[in-house]
């Protein structure tokens, strides 16, 4: 195996991204430390935030009503108190999380970059913008680091103008031809190890780093959960009735509430006056102009004095598990909808350029003066279909082919096209790993027919003319551990070639790569 | 109807309180569950973004009525910048508006009435 030795610029921007990223994403600020909320962690102010956001925008519109009022009894929701004292089971479902956990998006460069730690091209791209900063190489002779970015211009300014996940993608639904553009993304890579063929290798010398574009082109997806096709499913599952009982859904939980009020209020009428006068003080004490984080104190101390005080009596805990089931039945039932959105098929047209590069570190020289190495163009089919149900594989098929972008002038006969190439992948979700999220194990397989020098002409390989065509079998495993909420996730690879395009030897060699999908981000409730 | 202090509403005997949930985007999901009125009217859907509901609150004096509304932010893509707004309107007096952000996706308050005692 080849010892690839990653560049430590690369290795730190690795260990930083995630931590960069984190700092962007907009996750509330944390609370000053005091003895009531130093208890909490990070689920438990994922939980509280949508009620912060709700008494901010009490105070931000007194016209509403009297925002102290309506502050108090927004402290009575107990929805998010439950989502935080809950188990990780039913927390995780009350912070929805599918836009995390979709595996069909491709921030990176496709498998004939030279940095690429992909084998086989996804059916989406990131609706936003998506970067990836990858080491290795699959087919080619040596590894090179491959920075993508990649992206839909369409829907990108769509959320410029409306700034919200969802509303952009409306805005994008309304005109049929932003329509139609909004399903072309585009990707640029540089090569940023290599800095083109030198004279002393006898190529023409080009210094840009720039090694390629692609354009990709959804003719069949319907994977966005926006999407039209799921509203009317979306609907009838609001109507859906529970099995255990005549109410739709939502009545039932409502019923859940006003019982569990009800308790909570009568099991220990002192204790819930003094739970309340306390955070109606507190409520009162606020300035007219509260910061977002005097709220989230004021919330979080309210939060934990109400589990001290009321939560554990044996009564509510008795009322709790009713309404954790049915909020749970509902959940479900709307997995069973992302199901049917996720094992949905994919068709994809992507069109690949590829400027053919030889590193500095390889001993590739030229056969002839001023020979030139030509650029390359690919056209590549990609269907993908996943499976229904929770935490299933998903199939990805590839299959195109490479042509030269010019003739070899001295070898006026040779063919345009370069390789075919027929490959699969299979991703299996793994369980869920506390604080990271899903890792993805991916399995695949590449066979690529080399018709054409893969140079487009005879090379010198370590001193040796290469002339070589023929077949490669690739094979990849492949792990992508996202870090949690942060739209960024790291593939480590390992592939096997039984050749490569130049040497004729078998190839082991390990990728790994940082990717980052900013829908993820923008896809997170904002803080108010 | 009025607004009080501590978050609870008085209402006059008789009153036709009127609760409109309205959510940003389609589709607007919400629970009701009343306890206490002396008559409540079917739910409504003037829209894929509203729901109404109107009670008539109790016609004793100091009587006490209650009305649980939950929304849900599911089904949708997970975050965006969606919210619901309750409005409570009585016949008389001004009404009330209250919203509700996500996370949690489920979530929802029992809104307090007692009948005003002359």
């Amino acid at each position: 195996m080849k010892a690839d030795r990653v560049a430590p610029s690369f290795l730190a921007l690795l260990l930083l991204a995630p931590a960069a990223l984190h700092a962007q994403a907009p996750t509330p600020a944390p609370a000053p430390a005091s003895p009531a909320s130093a208890a909490p962690a990070t689920p438990v102010q994922d939980c509280l935030s949508g009620l912060v956001s709700s008494i901010k925008e009490d105070f931000d519109h007194p016209e509403r009503g009297n925002p102290r009022a309506l502050s108090k009894g927004a402290l009575t929701r107990w929805d998010a108190y439950l989502c935080q004292y809950t188990t990780d089971p039913i927390r995780s479902k009350l912070l929805a999380t599918a836009e995390q956990n979709r595996q069909d998006k491709q921030p990176g460069a496709s498998s004939s970059a030279a940095g690429s730690t992909s084998l086989v091209s996804k059916g989406s791209s990131p609706s936003l913008i998506g970067f990836a900063l990858e080491h290795g190489g699959l087919t080619q002779t040596t590894s090179g680091n491959t920075a993508t970015f990649r992206g839909n211009v369409v829907n990108t300014i769509s959320a410029l103008l409306n700034n919200s996940y969802l509303g952009s993608y409306q805005l994008s639904k309304k005109d049929p031809l932003v329509r139609a553009l909004s399903k072309l993304s585009f990707g640029v890579s540089f090569d940023t190890t290599s800095d083109q063929s030198t004279t002393t290798q006898g190529f023409t010398p080009n210094t840009s780093n720039f090694s390629g574009f692609s354009a990709k082109y959804e003719l069949y997806n319907h994977r966005d959960p926006r999407d039209k096709r799921w509203e009317q499913a979306w609907n009838a599952l609001a109507f859906e009735q529970a099995k255990s009982a005549p109410p739709a859904f939502m009545t039932k939980i409502s019923m859940d509430q006003g019982q569990l009020d009800k308790v909570l209020r009568s099991t220990d009428p002192l204790r819930f006056q003094n739970w309340f006068e306390a955070v109606s003080h507190a409520v009162d004490a606020l300035p007219d102009k509260p910061t977002t984080d005097q709220i989230q104190k004021l919330v979080e101390d309210a939060a934990n004095s109400l589990r001290s005080s009321l939560w554990s009596l044996p009564k509510v805990q008795a009322v709790l598990p009713g309404l954790s089931s049915d909020m749970s039945a509902f959940l479900d039932a709307q997995d069973k909808t992302l199901d049917k959105i996720r094992s949905s098929p994919i068709v994809t047209v992507e069109y690949n350029y590829t400027r053919q590069l030889t590193a500095n570190n390889m001993t590739v020289t030229a056969t002839e003066p001023g020979q030139k190495i030509p650029n390359l163009s690919n056209l590549n089919l990609v269907f993908e279909k996943g499976i229904s149900g929770g935490s299933t594989p998903e199939f990805t098929l590839n299959t195109g082919v490479t042509w030269f972008d010019s003739p070899d002038s001295a070898d006026p006969k040779r063919g345009r096209v370069r390789d075919y190439q027929a490959s699969g992948e299979i991703d299996v979700p793994l369980k869920e790993i506390a604080q990271v999220g899903h890792p993805v194990l991916s399995f695949s397989g590449q066979f690529l027919s080399l018709i054409n020098e893969p140079l487009g002409q005879p090379v010198m390989v370590n001193g040796v003319t290469e002339t070589r065509t023929g077949n490669i079998g690739i094979f990849q495993a492949k792990l992508s551990i996202p870090v949690k909420n942060s739209g960024v996730k790291i593939p480590i690879s390992f592939t096997y070639a039984t050749r490569t395009e130049l040497v004729k030897e078998a190839d082991k060699r390990g990728n790994i790569g940082i990717t980052l999908d900013l829908d993820s981000i923008f896809s997170k409730p904002k803080q108010q | 109807m009025t607004l009080n202090d501590d978050g609870t509403f008085t209402v006059e005997a008789n009153e036709q309180i009127t609760f409109t949930v309205q959510r940003k985007f389609a589709p607007c999901v919400a629970g009701f569950s009343g306890d206490g009125w002396q008559n409540q009217g079917p739910v409504n859907e003037p829209g894929q973004l509203t729901e109404v509901k109107t009670c008539t609150a109790p016609a004793a004096p100091g009587a006490r009525c209650t009305m649980s509304i939950s929304v849900s932010f599911t089904p949708q893509p997970a975050g965006s910048d969606d919210s619901y707004l309750i409005i409570i309107a009585g016949t008389t007096g001004e009404p009330t508006t209250d919203s509700f952000f996500p996370p949690p996706n489920i979530n929802g308050e029992v809104y307090q009435f007692h009948v005003d005692q002359p």
